[in-house]
């Protein structure tokens, strides 16, 4: 059993979706019980699953063979956050799977707060709701305020990464490791001339900071008898973790690298950042970005967003064939670029999040078949397994059959006379 | 539409089809899936005529076959790009394209298409040269030693069915041993044989080893069928090891001995090869394979031209690789790679529609009539196009299910009404229900709520 204490700040909880705070809120304000809440979370996940790029995530397959300890820590951790940011009542929870089969009637009351909470969403929607509940988790997450406060520092966080490709070309196994630090610590200090990137740091730091974070995971897995990393990515992860973890700390954001990922989704749904891994510029790495600038008022924060809408159709038309071309360079030159790359290269040069451009690029699609831009696009459909898993595919509008496909590679070129459109 | 509105009892289709519209089944194919070793002459590609790409097959003789025979192309790629109106770059007729290219190119060593081209009958003689087929695949082509035996296989077992209009081919073998036979005049097989092995002792360079005596007497021998039982015999193990590169090494040297210097192999479905589910360490080796069997090997080197299908997910699965092993770019929107890439586009006029359709009616027709596309009209050919995407699987699949409908209602012609109204009915298209084209989750992301 977990009880919620009454501390004024918090760690970022571990959960998976920020949506699940609005999902388990409902839930509640149903009469439902903490049984009612896991199933509601399971069918939330399961919705989502088809929208993002493949995770891993088996909600969507849980639904039909579930067990009792699905998702418990997601059902613990939306109800905890739920708590702390004073919407529900304080009430204990399991902890367990085990736990939770005392709590599958346990029902859980909402504050006046969460009432008029739930009724803001209702009335006026989920981005009404969504930058009320940003200000409440302001409040108790000071690592949130931090990385939003760096964010709108600087132009972009970056965090420079290497592929194990880069440095072997023709592949090599474990014996690699200590030339692949070599690499990557160069490459690290290399890229700190990079404008305004948020942090720096010495070669010892980065070097240390990267032998300290593998070594713990290489004790971790002694101790289980287990081998540390089983393929070469397995190790390049870790090292990009280390150094993720130092940038944020020499940037002055206190975080571990698991709530960093979720942070960087939070904030992405709350449409107050965006990142990528994928941006078609040197140095390669991990940028993050604000797409709403900032202001502070006695400690409260106000975010002037830009949401998706028509007016980034004409910016977006402009900066497409300039992201393509730079994403075509990075993919040895061929006719047909990820769209995720072109889409990073857009929204980090814009400040702005995916779904700004992707709905600019619905539209451009649109004039596009209409001859109305002066270059064509073409599309070519995506395949399971060929999306990093921090990216998504684009949704195009809808076929003639009222179908609505899915890309995953883009081709942006002059337009040709004499080709025929819109059918 | 034209209805038959009687309350009586409505005819079979396949009857109404035979008795109405002189036709013994319905002319078009359910699948429009090209696929070479079909004998149903409605899905292996062999009713393809050139006035469906009216300037792409002339320009691929230009570039490919010409390329071949005397600029020393090496690699040509065969693209299909949508235009606005579809993003789906499957059944435009890459396949069935390449296959005409190929036969019609064997059909007398590229002389009729090389004259057709402005070339004189000495030139296009002095320059013969023949064509090979073959197929990656997700099971055993994987690799381009594998591909290369198909090609092989292709070229001794391979003959086009016979339709109403042409007799059924002769293999490529058989017609290499004709030309051997002419060119020595003899059809002793050790005489043949020796020339085959002169060549191969005049090569100088790198090869995959000494040729295959067994299959040298085999193609020297005139026996189709034994020859057909050997190539066919390799085992499924074998197929993709690089000894299977040898078959092909050995039938180039047979054809050069034909008098016959260039081979245009035409190759499908890279795509199959470049599938993310190979390993990027697999596609790496494969791809340096690329350059040493066609660009070092002899006597691949000196003879080989291959003409690939691209697909824009091939392409970005292998081009950075395809970059490094220094291989001719294939990138369509190139301007500099407008020498070695063909782009097929939708079908845009009535024309072409009526030239992509027309020999499958003729195919299924069972007597001559006095209206050639009876029961379509050029009204319904146009509105046809209209109402599909322009590629030609789809205006086949769609011109099967126009008939299917109307034969099973009894229509006397199938109208530009009713084929209007018919494909409006139409709920999905028949190409996709299955695969992961599409959105498959109705729930969206909170980013995309603001």
């Amino acid at each position: 059993m977990i009880a919620v204490k009454a501390k004024s700040e918090h760690g970022i909880p571990r959960l998976q979706e920020l949506g699940f705070l609005l999902t388990a809120a409902s839930e509640v304000a149903r009469g439902g019980t903490y049984e009612d809440v896991r199933h509601a979370l399971i069918r939330t996940k399961a919705q989502l699953v088809g929208d993002t790029a493949p995770t891993g995530n088996t909600a969507a397959r849980r639904q039909g063979t579930e067990k009792a300890g699905h998702y418990v820590d997601n059902a613990t951790g939306a109800l905890a956050e739920l708590m702390r940011i004073e919407l529900l009542d304080r009430a204990p929870l399991p902890s367990t799977a085990n736990a939770a089969k005392a709590y599958t009637e346990t029902r859980f009351l909402l504050t006046d707060e969460g009432v008029m909470w739930l009724e803001l969403l209702e009335e006026q929607g989920e981005p009404a709701a969504l930058d009320a509940l940003l200000r409440r988790l302001w409040k108790v997450h000071p690592q949130l305020r931090d990385y939003l406060r760096l964010l709108n520092a600087v132009d972009a966080f970056l965090v420079p990464a290497l592929p194990w490709s880069t440095v072997f070309p023709h592949g090599s196994g474990p014996e690699g490791r200590d030339v692949y630090v070599d690499a990557l610590v160069a490459h690290v200090l290399e890229s700190g001339d990079t404008p305004h990137r948020g942090w720096s740091a010495t070669p010892d730091e980065v070097r240390q900071a990267i032998t300290a974070y593998t070594g713990r995971r290489e004790a971790f897995a002694a101790k289980r008898g287990r081998p540390p990393y089983k393929r070469s990515r397995d190790f390049v992860a870790a090292c990009d973790e280390a150094v993720t973890v130092l940038a944020l700390h020499k940037a002055g954001v206190a975080v571990d690298y698991i709530s960093f990922e979720i942070l960087r989704r939070w904030t992405q749904d709350l449409l107050i950042a965006n990142f990528s891994y994928w941006v078609p510029r040197p140095p390669s790495g991990l940028r993050a970005w604000s797409t709403a600038t900032l202001t502070e008022l006695d400690g409260a924060p106000e975010f002037a967003r830009r949401p998706p809408g028509d007016n980034w159709v004409e910016p977006v038309q402009e900066l497409l064939p300039e992201a393509f071309a730079a994403a075509v360079r990075q993919e040895g030159g061929s006719s047909f670029a990820s769209v995720w790359r072109v889409r990073a290269f857009v929204c980090a040069s814009l400040h702005i999040n995916d779904a700004a451009f992707d709905g600019a690029l619905r539209e451009l699609q649109r004039r596009a078949r209409r001859g109305e831009v002066p270059f064509d696009l073409a599309f070519e459909v995506s395949t399971t397994g060929a999306i990093p898993p921090t990216e998504r595919p684009f949704r195009g509008i809808n076929d003639r059959y009222g179908r609505e496909p899915v890309f995953s590679l883009i081709n942006v070129r002059r337009r040709q006379e004499g080709v025929r459109h819109d059918r | 539409m034209t209805a038959d509105s009687s309350p009586k009892k409505k005819q079979n289709p396949v009857v109404w089809m035979r008795r109405n519209w002189h036709l013994d089944r319905n002319p078009f194919p359910q699948g429009g899936i090209a696929s070479l070793a079909r004998e149903d002459n409605r899905e292996n590609g062999r009713l393809f005529r050139p006035e469906v790409q009216p300037d792409k097959v002339p320009e691929a003789v230009d570039k490919f076959v010409v390329g071949a025979a005397f600029s020393g192309l090496k690699f040509g790629y065969l693209w299909s790009v949508s235009g606005p109106a579809s993003d789906d770059y499957r059944g435009y007729g890459k396949s069935s394209m390449l296959q005409y290219l190929v036969e019609e190119t064997n059909k007398d060593f590229g002389r009729a298409l090389l004259m057709n081209a402005g070339f004189s009958s000495d030139e296009a003689e002095a320059a013969a040269i023949c064509a090979m087929l073959a197929s990656f695949d997700k099971g055993i082509n994987t690799s381009l030693a594998a591909v290369f035996l198909q090609a092989t296989e292709y070229a001794c077992r391979h003959r086009y069915p016979a339709t109403k209009q042409e007799p059924e081919g002769k293999t490529l073998a058989e017609r290499l041993y004709d030309r051997l036979v002419a060119k020595l005049g003899s059809d002793d097989p050790t005489v043949l044989a020796d020339a085959v092995q002169n060549v191969s002792d005049s090569i100088r360079g790198r090869t995959l080893g000494p040729p295959l005596d067994d299959f040298i007497q085999l193609l020297c021998a005139g026996d189709s069928t034994a020859l057909g039982r050997y190539v066919g015999q390799v085992k499924s193990g074998a197929r993709t090891r690089v000894g299977a590169a040898n078959f092909l090494a050995t039938f180039l040297l047979f054809a050069k001995a034909a008098g016959v210097d260039h081979v245009l192999l035409g190759c499908d479905q890279l795509e199959d090869f470049a599938a993310t589910t190979t390993s990027k360490q697999k596609r790496a080796l494969e791809t340096e394979r690329f350059r040493d069997f066609v660009l070092e090997l002899m006597p691949m080197a000196d003879m080989l031209t291959m003409v690939v299908t691209m697909h824009p997910r091939a392409e970005v699965a292998i081009s950075e690789m395809w970059r490094l092993a220094d291989l001719p770019s294939m990138a369509w929107h190139l301007d500099e790679n407008e020498g070695h890439v063909i782009v097929l586009r939708e079908i845009q006029s009535v024309e072409q529609t009526r030239a992509l359709l027309k020999p499958y009616l003729d195919e299924a027709r069972t007597q001559t009539v006095d209206t050639e596309l009876i029961p379509f009209t050029e009204e319904s050919f146009e509105a046809l196009l209209d109402r599909s995407d322009g590629k030609p699987r789809d205006i086949l699949r769609k011109a099967h299910a126009l008939i299917e409908r109307a034969a099973r209602e009894n229509w006397a012609a199938i109208d530009a009404d009713g084929t209007r109204r018919v494909l409006d009915s139409l709920a999905l298209p028949d190409d996709s229900a299955s695969d992961e084209t599409w959105a498959g989750a109705s729930g969206r992301s909170l980013e995309e709520s603001w």
